[in-house]
Formats: C-alpha cells, sequence, structure tokens
C-alpha cells in the first residue's frame, strides 16, 4: 500500500497533468486507504491547482487548460466530498455570477474554482443572471458578490446590482469583486465594487485581503 | 432601443424584428450606416445566428444587452457529433440574413454579412470544457465536427455572395492566441481556420472580399500559418472604404476591425492574407 504523502502528490500532478483517470484513482485510494479527504483536497489537488495557476499567470497554461485542469480536480473532489464533515467553508460564502445578457462562463467557473479551491464557500448562480438574484443571495447571507463578463455591452450590469444592493440597504454588508476581460480598476471605482481581479487565480486573495484574512 | 456599436436600434422583447425579420434587419441596416457615414451596411445585428442554425436556443434579451444563447443544445461532445445536422436554408433567422443581404444589395447598398466562427458556434452548443477534453483525447472526433461546420459556413457564405455580399466578414474572436494559448490554438488553426479559410477565399472575385477578424488573422501570422502582401489603395482612405475596394485585387484581408470606422490608413496599405499551403 502506498503511503498518504505519494497519493497526495499523484492528486496535485493528476490536476497540474489534466488526468483525469489519475484524480479519480487517486481519490478512490484515498477513500480505501481511510486517509483525510479534506486533506486530499487541500493538499493534494488545490496544491495542483496553485501550480496550474502559477503556470497560467506565466503563459504556460492558458484557458483550456486550466478547463482541464478543473475538470480533473472536479472528478476528484466528486468521490472526496461524502467523507468531509459538513461544515461552513473557513473563508466565507460568496456568491458569484455572470450578469445578466452575457453567457459566457469560462472565467466566472475558474474563479469559482479557485475561490473553492482556497476555501471560500462559493453559491455559483451561474451565467446570464437577473440583478435580483444577486440581492436575493446577499439577503441569504452571502459576504462577497463576484461578478464576471466579457463583454462591453453587458458591463452595466453589474453597476445595476451596485445600485440595487444600496436601495435594499444591503450593500454594507458585502464586499463587491468584479472581473472580466472589458473590465477594469477604474471602472471598478466608478461603479462602486469593492475590488478588482485581473485573473482568476488571483481573486480569491483580492478578496482576502479585502476582508484582512492572513493568507 | 438597445446600444449596438455606440448605435442605438429599436428593440424590446416582444419585439426582437431588427434580429429576425429581414426587412427590419436591411431598414435597421441602413439607418446604422447613415449615420456612422460609413460606406456598407452590416447584418446581422448579433452573433448567434450560425450557432442557432445548428440548433441553439437563443435568449434576445432585455434591451440592455446583445442576445445570447439559454443553456446549451448537448452535454456532451459525442452527443454533439452525434446530432450536429446541416443547416436548413429556407427558414428560420439566417434565411431572414440571407434575404437582409438581397434586400441591401438590391436598394444598391454595399453589404458586409459577419459570419461567426466554430468557437462562437461551439459555445452556443456545448460546454467549452467538453469541446477542449475531446479535442485532447480524440482529435479526429473534433476535426469531424469541424468539417461539418466548415461545409454548413461554406454553404452559407456562398448564399450570402450569390445574394450580393460585397464583404465577407468571418470572425471567431475567442479562438485567438492569447485566450487558446500555443497548443489549442495550433490545433484551432489547423483543423479549422486553414482547411476552411482555403476554401472560403475561393469565393473571392472582383466584387467580394473575405475579411477576417485580426485575432484570428494576426494568429495565423503569428504561428506561420500565413503570410500577408501589401495591396495599396490611396493614401488616407478609410479602413472599410479600403476593403472594398481591394475586391480583385486582394482575396482576404484583416489587420483591423472592419467596424472601426474611425481607422483611416495613412499609407493606403492593405494587407492580403495568404493562408500557407
Amino acid at each position: 500500500m502506498r503511503s498518504e504523502r505519494e497519493i497526495l502528490d499523484d492528486l496535485s500532478r493528476a490536476v497540474l497533468e489534466m488526468d483525469e483517470d489519475l484524480a479519480e484513482s487517486a481519490a478512490n485510494e484515498i477513500i480505501a486507504g481511510g486517509f483525510d479527504a479534506q486533506k486530499a483536497i487541500t493538499e493534494g489537488l488545490s496544491r495542483g491547482m496553485e501550480e496550474a495557476g502559477k503556470l497560467f499567470e506565466e503563459e504556460e497554461y492558458f484557458v483550456p487548460e486550466l478547463l482541464l485542469c478543473s475538470d480533473a480536480m472536479y472528478r476528484a473532489v466528486d468521490i472526496l466530498k461524502p467523507y468531509i464533515p459538513k461544515k461552513d467553508a473557513a473563508l466565507g460564502k460568496a456568491v458569484i455570477g455572470v450578469v445578466a445578457g452575457d453567457t459566457h462562463d469560462i472565467g466566472k467557473n475558474l474563479v469559482k474554482l479557485f475561490m473553492e479551491a482556497a476555501g471560500f464557500q462559493v453559491v455559483d448562480l451561474g451565467r446570464d443572471v437577473p440583478v435580483e438574484k444577486f440581492v436575493e443571495a446577499v439577503r441569504d447571507g452571502a459576504q462577497y458578490v463576484c461578478m464576471s463578463t466579457l463583454m462591453t455591452t453587458t458591463m452595466s450590469g453589474m453597476s445595476r446590482v451596485i445600485e440595487r444592493l444600496r436601495e435594499e440597504g444591503l450593500r454594507d454588508r458585502v464586499k463587491i469583486l468584479i472581473g472580466g476581460a472589458p473590465i477594469s480598476q477604474a471602472f471598478a471605482e466608478k461603479i462602486g465594487a469593492d475590488a478588482y481581479s485581473s485573473s482568476a487565480p488571483e481573486a480569491p486573495s483580492v478578496l482576502m485581503k479585502l476582508s484582512a484574512i492572513p493568507a | 432601443m438597445m446600444s449596438y456599436c455606440g448605435h442605438d436600434i429599436p428593440f424590446t422583447p416582444d419585439n426582437p424584428g431588427v434580429f429576425v425579420d429581414s426587412l427590419n434587419m436591411s431598414g435597421q441596416a441602413v439607418k446604422v450606416r447613415e449615420s456612422s457615414g460609413g460606406v456598407m451596411c452590416f447584418v446581422p445585428f448579433c452573433c448567434t445566428v450560425e450557432a442557432e442554425a445548428f440548433g441553439a436556443d437563443v435568449n434576445f434579451g432585455d434591451g440592455l444587452s446583445v442576445p445570447g444563447v439559454s443553456g446549451h443544445l448537448w452535454d456532451s461532445f459525442a452527443e454533439m457529433s452525434e446530432g450536429l445536422k446541416g443547416i436548413n436554408f429556407e427558414s428560420g433567422r439566417i434565411h431572414e440574413v440571407i434575404k437582409a443581404c438581397g434586400i441591401l444589395h438590391g436598394m444598391g447598398e454595399k453589404v458586409c454579412v459577419e459570419i461567426g466562427g466554430a468557437m462562437t458556434i461551439f459555445n452556443g452548443l456545448i460546454e467549452l470544457p467538453q469541446l477542449f477534453r475531446a479535442w485532447r483525447k480524440d482529435r479526429d472526433s473534433v476535426k469531424n465536427v469541424l468539417a461539418v461546420i466548415a461545409d454548413e459556413l461554406m454553404k452559407y457564405m456562398t448564399r450570402l455572395k450569390d445574394s450580393g455580399a460585397d464583404v465577407l466578414s468571418f470572425a471567431d474572436s475567442s479562438a485567438s492566441l492569447d485566450i487558446l494559448g500555443g497548443k489549442f490554438s495550433r490545433m484551432m488553426c489547423e483543423d479549422f481556420f486553414v482547411p476552411f479559410l482555403k476554401r472560403a477565399g475561393t469565393l473571392a472575385d472582383d466584387k467580394t472580399i473575405i475579411h477576417i477578424c485580426p485575432r484570428n488573422s494576426h494568429m495565423l501570422e503569428a504561428l506561420g500559418y500565413a503570410e500577408t502582401r501589401e495591396y495599396f489603395t490611396r493614401n488616407g482612405i478609410h479602413y472599410d472604404e479600403a476593403c472594398i475596394e481591394s475586391a480583385g485585387h486582394v482575396k482576404m484581408t484583416g489587420q483591423a476591425c472592419i467596424k472601426n470606422r474611425s481607422l483611416t490608413l495613412r499609407d493606403g496599405i492593405i494587407r492580403e492574407i495568404i493562408i500557407h499551403e
């Protein structure tokens, strides 16, 4: 029987090398060996995803590679999840979605992935999300709102969400992060968002800085 | 009203005429051309026509944003491979675009029809990770689907040319080097762009020119699948005019966005894109 460390390394490698089959077999080995499923995610899969994120920032990996890494990660997560004791994610609850009128969700899915890997509980509202759904999610206790869009034509949807949160007296309850190809720091400041993230891997650290959570 | 490239176009969710009806579409295209001061009319007003013709469910939105697809038609690439059928050009919005092109040509307008590429079409039919996974593991299956898409786009472009299109403007903006990276960009070039654009080039003649989105043309050139040849028009010419005037001398070009009316070519040079054998 292999050591826990060897299996964790395989989980990390499976994600980095986009190998879903290896991810599945290593996750099954964790369960069969009675090892800690939570640790398998944080010290195995997340480590692989962090490495993938670094390669993305270094322009070694691009969007397709990150999506395939995330496929491998979720293949293992699906196996490990039932063995993880239910508890609130340590870093808080975030709601994420692509604003109304836009269905491009690759970036949003990557941000979700990196946030979950970092320890946020992420409620995914999907794409083409109406303003009111974001507002409801904040009423339901989300501490962070993350919005993305790929198109200039739908950027204004972000400011509508912020306006509605203000109207409902909910704005001060949440930190708001925005991102997407046409978005910039200047746009974030203009519409009153708390922060802008220029890439998916940096999104969790941006939120952690906003809330003074130690990295 | 909704905004389209800086122009207000009439639209309400219960009256999406400008997207669905050739008379509305062509009439509005003339208004946009007049207000922009450009030399040609552009149709259609969204980039979902081709995906819808392959079966995608299009949502015209609330007037605040451009149309997009609602969900995906297939859950896996295997389902798509089996289910993808040819386009019926005799009905639906794609038929209306062809008609709009004919109406505009009949009015004596110069017509540019925008045609979406494979990634734009995939995005309306399937979750893109499904595509990338299949491409990595079973490249031939993706090549086969791309061949179907290429065949149908060629039929579409041929009909548009027969209806009087002056510029057949091919764009697949998400299929660019900065998004796909080197590996998948090469596969996109080899499995789709190069064979498809070689065929598309055969539609060019003294009346019709093929335009390629600069994100795609730059990728082809950067990766060594194409080169450019310079053709002089006249100094200070607007880019859209230069494209029209180059027909007959240049088969394919794509050095800037065709809708960038403010762009003038100080040196008057249009760069023809020549796809390598």
